[in-house]
């Protein structure tokens, strides 16, 4: 009862700490995220965590998995398949190129960099799990940029669909990415992966068909919220306890609700979207808390490698995918640069690693290099934005500037 | 006071728009009356099937200019859509039969300027506006102390 007690007041003070610095920061004009992470880096092990006995690791992987299946949830949410259709090509091949250059980049720099296996796990499984989260941007941080500088333009609408699409790819990506890691060889991971995949889709379509039954009865707006987040348990728990995809499954569980019930975005979604800000305070004080300076500096090649090459990844497969698309040279040509900012759901995902026994030796690795690409890319990234914008001749000054 | 009693006297509609309509003729359809705060979204029988806020909409038409968008309101703005995907079609409706104390604490609860009224069939009969209600309670308040 005591060690619950401590775990409940531990992660208070670890979110309170967070959303104080967090408002200093945002009073300085200093990213919420940044101090998000600095509070987490206070109670990691070699500072607070250490002397007060705090394991961010054991202590919040119930929360952080929750948390991600909510994510993951809103993101298949945020879809139908109407808008899929009349998503333009330039967005949907953009997405595709992009996607895949940044993984297919990343994967190659991780194997170039880290030899055979590392803490006991195999280069490929690291580099798959890398490449999968490679794929997710920040949808806030490049929309601050749009907002700040008034752009206007192909490049901004194409970067606005792209921004809106990518999370999901990246999450499920990194679903398969470790349904594949997980099995014991090539052949039997292929045969689980096979398992798993449809499964997960199964199981996410059973649950959003009973929360639509089940909705018939809720007429009481303010119930919304515990069926949902019940459901949502039920459906990642029986998927961890099967041996199935609990992301997959949150995923085709929130496009699956909204399929059903088409015309219930607002309560289906609407109670879980005001957690988001929790979820992503969440995220990133818990990856703070996991902050470990030595095992950075053991991998700085390994940070170097992952920053660069999704960065290139980027750049080349949005410009082929925009360019078979036929999207004017503005777009083609800066619309990669411009999906440069990492931020919540790749930590999320990253935190995640160390829940599947198989890939837990790697977890903290995967975490600390994707916090410090983030921190890296939280500083460079608006600056790549603002760059593309400007060069694509959409920011708000320019376009006052070629008018007059 | 009955419902159908009080849209026979305040004869006015909540703006409507049919299901196929774009986000920009759904907004021009709010803005030609001022003030309304929800538009309803009306089959080709005439029944109302659906129900689209003032706010929603800004939130999705201004999403870019939001400082934390949802997903949701990101792909409703990139990828667009007739009425019938951006509607929420659970809403609450009045009835003629039903008093009007009944339907104002529904508007409340549902935060709700405009509630349409509509018959068995869900045809729309008219709409109780909140705002004409305040109008009557003045007037009834200057009558009494008058």
């Amino acid at each position: 009862m005591l060690d619950i007690a401590a775990t409940h007041l531990m992660i208070g003070l670890l979110l309170s700490a967070g959303l104080m610095l967090g408002l200093i920061a945002t009073r300085l004009g200093i990213p919420r995220v940044t101090a998000y992470v600095f509070a987490g880096v206070i109670f990691s092990p070699k500072l607070l965590g250490g002397p007060l006995g705090f394991e961010a690791g054991s202590a919040t992987g119930a929360l952080t998995s929750t948390a991600l299946g909510m994510i993951a949830y809103l993101i298949g949410g945020s879809i139908t398949t109407g808008q899929l259709r009349r998503t333009g090509r330039v967005i949907l091949l953009a997405l595709v190129g992009e996607t895949l250059g940044a993984g297919v980049a990343v994967w190659l720099a991780v194997r170039a960099v880290v030899p055979a296996e590392i803490n006991g796990v195999s280069a490929d499984s690291l580099a798959l799990i890398l490449a999968a989260a490679a794929a997710t941007t920040a949808p806030a941080a490049t929309l601050a940029v749009l907002h700040q500088y008034r752009a206007r333009g192909p490049l901004s609408e194409a970067l606005l669909g792209v921004v809106a699409l990518d999370d999901a790819t990246g999450i499920i990506l990194f679903a398969l990415a470790v349904v594949v890691t997980t099995g014991a060889t090539i052949l039997t991971g292929l045969a689980l992966a096979g398992f798993e995949i449809i499964g997960s889709i199964g199981l996410g379509i059973a649950a959003s068909y009973l929360l639509s039954r089940l909705s018939r009865h809720l007429h009481d707006g303010s119930l919304w919220l515990p069926a949902i987040i019940a459901a949502l348990l039920v459906t990642i728990g029986i998927a961890g306890l099967t041996g199935l995809s609990p992301l997959l499954a949150a995923i085709v569980f929130g496009f699956s609700a909204r399929f059903i019930q088409a015309g219930a975005g607002d309560r289906l979604f609407a109670p879980i979207e005001q957690l988001e800000e929790f979820v992503f305070l969440t995220f990133f004080t818990v990856a703070g808390a996991h902050f470990d300076f030595e095992l950075l500096s053991r991998n700085v090649a390994l940070v170097g490698a992952y920053f660069f090459a999704r960065v290139v990844g980027k750049l080349i497969g949005a410009t082929v995918g925009a360019r078979v698309a036929g999207a004017p040279p503005q777009v083609s040509r800066w619309l990669g640069l411009a999906l440069m900012p990492q931020a919540g759901v790749a930590v999320g995902l990253a935190l995640t690693v160390a829940h599947y026994p198989v890939l837990a030796p790697i977890g903290p690795v995967v975490v600390n290099v994707i916090l410090g690409t983030t921190m890296l890319y939280e500083m460079v990234g608006p600056f790549a934005v603002h760059f593309a914008m400007d060069r694509a001749g959409e920011l708000g000054e320019r376009r006052e500037r070629a008018r007059a | 006071m009955k419902v159908s009693e009080w849209i026979a006297a305040n004869p006015g509609a909540a703006p409507t728009v049919a299901s196929d309509a774009s986000l920009v003729a759904t907004i021009e359809e709010l803005l030609r009356r001022p003030g309304a705060r929800d538009v309803y979204v009306v089959s080709d029988e005439g029944r109302v099937i659906g129900h689209l806020s003032y706010k929603g909409l800004i939130r999705t038409v201004l999403a870019e200019h939001h400082p934390w968008p949802t997903r949701r309101q990101l792909m409703e703005k990139v990828a667009g859509g007739p009425a019938r995907e951006m509607m929420n079609s659970h809403f609450p409706t009045a009835s003629p039969d039903e008093k009007l104390d009944n339907v104002l604490h529904r508007q409340l609860e549902h935060d709700i300027e405009d509630m349409v009224v509509v018959d068995s069939d869900g045809v729309l009969l008219g709409a109780v506006s909140m705002t004409a209600v305040l109008k009557a309670l003045r007037d009834a308040n200057r009558h009494t102390r008058g």
